[in-house]
């Protein structure tokens, strides 16, 4: 590629200065940067468009990259790893090159990467000759994209792919719509698509997959439940079972831990930043996941990892750098405590397009001891990334659960714990008759665990879930909690699940924020709710649990049977309007009785046009009425029962509401905390006057009723998240109720 | 009368908590709060005035950022100008996550849609057009079906768009409505005259669910345009369709 005069002008005297300033900073030469080390390989990736403008904007968004095709990149082979080495350009043959993620195989003779061409929709794997012998040959070929390659034990190639899994496709969270969202997979490097497998589905991106000594991968993970939303450091096998948390879950220094790399087992090298506008660039830092006490042998514990910032200089979010401290991709551990990485100075977010000049991404060496870098390679008109040594590795451990033919997906997995009262989580539960409580005493009162599927708006044409940040949920089951405190379950596999034990008044005690998930066949048996990594936990009882005596419950039921709580608009008996039709409406829908007649806020929308529309919200009215925002023919929003409980709670910095606002009757995912369940109130399944809260039942109180069942409607639904839609009463509910999976 | 600052008490939480962390940027924020459950780093809502800051003059990747976090920040002032950004902004992103913010808004995606959709009747500029109809999709509600399906194939309220990048936005809209009745839109639309509108309909056949229009795949294996044959053949790979002629 041609250099441009300016870039060209700027990158000899860069290059001098660069020199130099390694020359002084190291006392050593760019030549002996990597000894021992032949050659590497990494990819470059273009950054200037066909009109000769730089494109800047594209892949900024998001952890991975894979909407931005900008051809013009290729797989190279620098050997000596100097700026003055030779390349070898690996996918030369080919045309419109863009690659996304490399890898060298365990003997250092083969390259696996994902590359789109012109003549391709898609990036798929390819596999190459490090020698550059032979063209590279193509591993699959689906009509999605397949991203950011390793191999892994067992001749097999693990990757991410935003393939559908089922004809309801890839479960995506809702800032994913186009149902695009890149999950794990693994291929066999002889047989590719023919042996291609999926790994559970996640409800946002997974992302940078790695291999650990244990045979293990890692991976980052975009995590979206409710009001979490970040990318979490993740492991599992390379069958794709025990996917488990590493670190980031509770505490960590950015948004996003990404691009991470193993240095030792239970620490790790990576990249932490804000999850979108910094080109996926960011601050290096260490990760110790290691239990600190109380484990024989290594055990990791997520709850207590620790972070070092390496590059404390380097923003952790989209924050602009000073001049000269810039951000950092993809670390790769040389061994001797240095990093390969790529690295850019300038800001590397936002002010990069509103100069319309992208950041240039180059190869060094990272030296913990000075901080310094020195320069490995760096050609200013493209980026350099993914750079890794070719040299020969061990191979870890071969999962056995890769050897033989791939699961039957329809095979269902087992969930359960062995002890559910068990938790290190030091937190305190609110509301009901556990106010006040430490959740490890809080548990002791766990009657049930209830199962939750999660599913977005892939489901049909709805815009949200309805006033809530929760995605599309369903209850497989509430399952007994036995008196050893365990619990099993059969479940569908594959499929994205959260878990709330519950009391004897059917409230979670607490909303696992977390999805997780397990392959057909599985058995994933927990230590109890969130319990230590460093011990062992051990049926009360004797060898086994009485769950494990009594076999799992089978909740591996069809998306029919599951249990959905759609507000409104469902067949009759299925909607949590239902509830309010039968026993609140007399009182609670501004009618002479209503105690809130005439009470309200108003709303105010000033259009493009000027025009000043104003909605008038009731403080509390349970009816159907639909809410007065028909307008020309377009949109009828929704009833009065479900804006007047779900508003409060839905919006906040509303300077443009006036009037009296109402309590937050309902706090989504928290049924426990919610005004509105406080105030019907709660009873047992044991005792029909043993009720969870000290007010009076309500509309009990006031000469009307409620059976149990009629509030579990309301409970579950605000534990669920308090969803409008669901697949019964989406368009399209009388397919969703023939479907299965 | 009262004037809602903060109104829901997680969020607020959400916020202190996220500017305590601001403070101070190197020491890690703890962000596990035992009531709420997690609280992400970096996701704190912006204010009203950052967020109309940003809208005027920021980053797209900035904007889009904030437009997400700012998810629930209600902003009466920011809804005419992300309704501008849905027709006049020439980043796909900033349109796409413009929709996203807006439909959202229970009382202001009405008026919003009205006006996409005579925008997508209406407007003599085939871009602004093709806009809107992307927009309809992108504020994902049902309403948009009849629009949407009229500026494809037309009906007895109007014809078809006469510009095929219309139509092929139309089709995307569809893709991403994702609503039952639009699978046979998408199918009338593989049989469109314009090679873009043919390819257009066919990538979205994969992401809508229940597609059962196997029949136009089947014929685009013999169209004029080798992507649009290739694309036909993946997808009658994936759905491996059986022939009225035979038993499967």
């Amino acid at each position: 590629m041609a250099m441009r005069g300016w870039r060209k002008k700027f990158w000899m005297g860069s290059a001098i200065a660069l020199v130099a300033l390694a020359s002084c900073s190291t006392g050593s030469s760019s030549s002996g940067v990597l000894p021992g080390v032949q050659a590497i390989v990494f990819e470059q990736r273009a950054f200037i468009g066909a009109d000769g403008n730089d494109v800047v904007t594209q892949g900024n968004r998001l952890t991975i990259d894979y909407r931005r095709y900008v051809p013009g990149g290729g797989v190279f082979v620098l050997s000596p790893p100097t700026p003055d080495g030779t390349l070898t350009n690996l996918t030369e043959s080919f045309a419109g090159v863009d690659i996304l993620g490399l890898d060298v195989s365990f003997d250092a003779t083969q390259v696996v990467f994902a590359m789109r061409t012109a003549s391709d929709d898609n990036y798929h794997i390819y596999l190459a000759n490090v020698d550059g012998s032979d063209r590279p040959r193509k591993l699959t070929f689906g009509m999605y994209n397949d991203i950011k390659p390793i191999f892994v034990p067992g001749d097999r190639i693990a990757f991410m792919t935003a393939q559908p899994y089922t004809a309801m496709g890839t479960r995506a969270d809702e800032y994913e719509h186009r149902r695009e969202v890149t999950q794990l997979a693994t291929i066999s490097i002889s047989a590719g698509d023919a042996d291609r497998r999926l790994c559970a589905q996640n409800l946002s991106h997974s992302a940078d997959p790695f291999l650990m000594s244990d045979g293990r991968v890692g991976f980052s993970r975009w995590e979206h439940l409710g009001p979490v939303n970040d990318v979490k450091l993740f492991a599992m096998n390379t069958d794709c079972t025990q996917m488990v948390a590493i670190a980031g879950q509770h505490d960590k220094p950015a948004n996003g831990l990404l691009q991470v790399q193993e240095i030792s087992p239970g620490q790790f090298i990576s990249i932490a930043t804000s999850r979108q506008g910094t080109i996926q660039a960011g601050t290096l830092v260490h990760i110790d996941a290691r239990a600190r006490s109380g484990a024989t042998g290594l055990a990791l514990d997520e709850q207590h990892a620790r972070f070092d910032i390496l590059t404390p200089a380097v923003p952790t979010d989209a924050t602009s750098p000073a001049s000269g401290v810039g951000r950092y991709r993809r670390p790769f551990p040389l061994g001797d405590g240095r990093l390969l990485v790529s690295w850019s100075d300038g800001d590397v977010n936002g002010r990069n397009e509103l100069a319309d000049t992208a950041p240039n991404f180059g190869l060094y060496v990272w030296d913990p001891e000075t901080g310094h870098r020195t320069l490995v390679y760096d050609d200013p008109d493209v980026w350099e990334l993914y750079a890794l040594p070719v040299r020969v590795r061990d191979i870890p451990p071969v999962n056995q659960g890769v050897i033989g033919p791939a699961p039957d997906p329809t095979t269902p997995a087992v969930i359960g714990s062995v002890d559910v009262t068990v938790t290190s989580l030091d937190e305190t539960v609110a509301g009901g008759s556990l106010d006040g409580m430490t959740l490890s005493e809080a548990l002791t009162h766990t009657r049930r665990v209830r199962i939750i599927e999660g599913f977005s708006s892939e489901v049909g044409a709805i815009r949200q879930f309805g006033l809530t940040r929760h995605e599309g949920a369903a209850i497989l089951g509430e399952v007994p909690v036995l008196a050893d405190g365990s619990w099993e379950a059969s479940i569908p596999s594959l499929l994205p699940f959260h878990l709330q034990p519950l009391d004897e008044f059917g409230l979670a005690i607490r909303n696992q924020l977390l999805w997780i998930q397990a392959m057909p066949g599985e058995d994933r048996r927990c230590g109890g709710c969130h319990e230590a990594r460093s011990g062992t936990i051990l049926p009360r009882t004797g060898p086994t649990t009485l769950a494990q005596q009594a076999g799992p419950v089978d909740r591996n039921i069809p998306i029919p049977d599951r249990l959905e709580l759609p507000w409104f608009n469902a067949p009759a008996g299925e909607n949590v309007q239902d509830v309010f039709n039968a026993a609140c409406v007399s009182c609670h829908s501004g009618g002479a009785g209503d105690p809130f007649a005439g009470r309200s806020y108003t709303v105010q929308i000033t259009t493009r046009d000027g025009e000043m529309l104003t909605f008038e919200i009731p403080y509390l009215d349970l009816s159907e009425r639909l809410i007065d925002t028909y307008y020309e023919r377009e949109v009828v929003s929704y009833p009065a029962s479900y804006v007047s409980l779900l508003y409060p709670s839905a919006m906040f910095e509303a300077s443009d509401v006036m009037g009296e606002m109402p309590p937050i009757w309902v706090t989504p995912g928290e049924a426990r905390t919610s005004r509105l369940i406080a105030k019907v109130n709660a009873v047992s399944e044991d005792d029909a006057s043993s009720w969870a809260y000290d007010t009076p039942p309500h509309p009990e109180d006031v000469g009307g009723s409620l059976t149990r069942e009629q509030r579990m409607v309301l409970i579950r639904s605000v534990d669920l998240g308090g969803q409008y839609w669901s697949r019964h009463n989406v368009d399209g509910a009388d397919m969703w109720r023939m479907a299965r999976y | 009368m009262k004037n809602l600052h903060i109104a829901n008490p997680v969020l607020g939480l959400l916020l202190v908590l996220a500017s305590a962390g601001m403070a101070s940027a190197q020491e890690p924020p703890t962000i596990f709060d035992p009531v709420h459950g997690e609280i992400s780093p970096g996701t704190a809502a912006p204010s009203e005035a950052e967020l109309m800051d940003v809208i005027r003059s920021g980053a797209p990747s900035r904007l889009m950022g904030l437009l997400e976090h700012g998810e629930m920040v209600e902003c009466n002032a920011c809804v005419p100008l992300l309704e501008a950004k849905l027709l006049e902004s020439g980043n796909a992103g900033v349109r796409e996550l413009a929709a996203w913010w807006l439909r959202r808004r229970p009382f202001a995606v009405g008026a919003i849609m009205n006006r996409m959709r005579l925008t997508l009747e209406g407007d003599a500029d085939p871009t602004r057009r093709s806009r809107a109809a992307e927009a309809l999709g992108e504020l994902m509600d049902a309403h948009s079906l009849v629009p949407l399906r009229r500026a494809v194939e037309g009906d007895a309220d109007g014809a078809a768009d006469t510009s095929a990048m219309v139509r092929a936005s139309a089709v995307l809209a569809l893709g991403r409505l994702n609503h039952p009745a639009g699978n046979a839109v998408i199918a009338y639309a593989i049989e469109d005259t314009d090679v873009s509108v043919r390819r257009a309909a066919l990538s979205v056949v994969l992401i809508v669910n229940f597609y059962r229009e196997y029949d136009a795949l089947v014929s685009a294996l013999g169209d004029a345009d080798p992507v649009v044959r290739r694309r036909a053949a993946q997808l009658v790979g994936e759905f491996r369709p059986c022939p009225p002629s035979r038993r499967c």
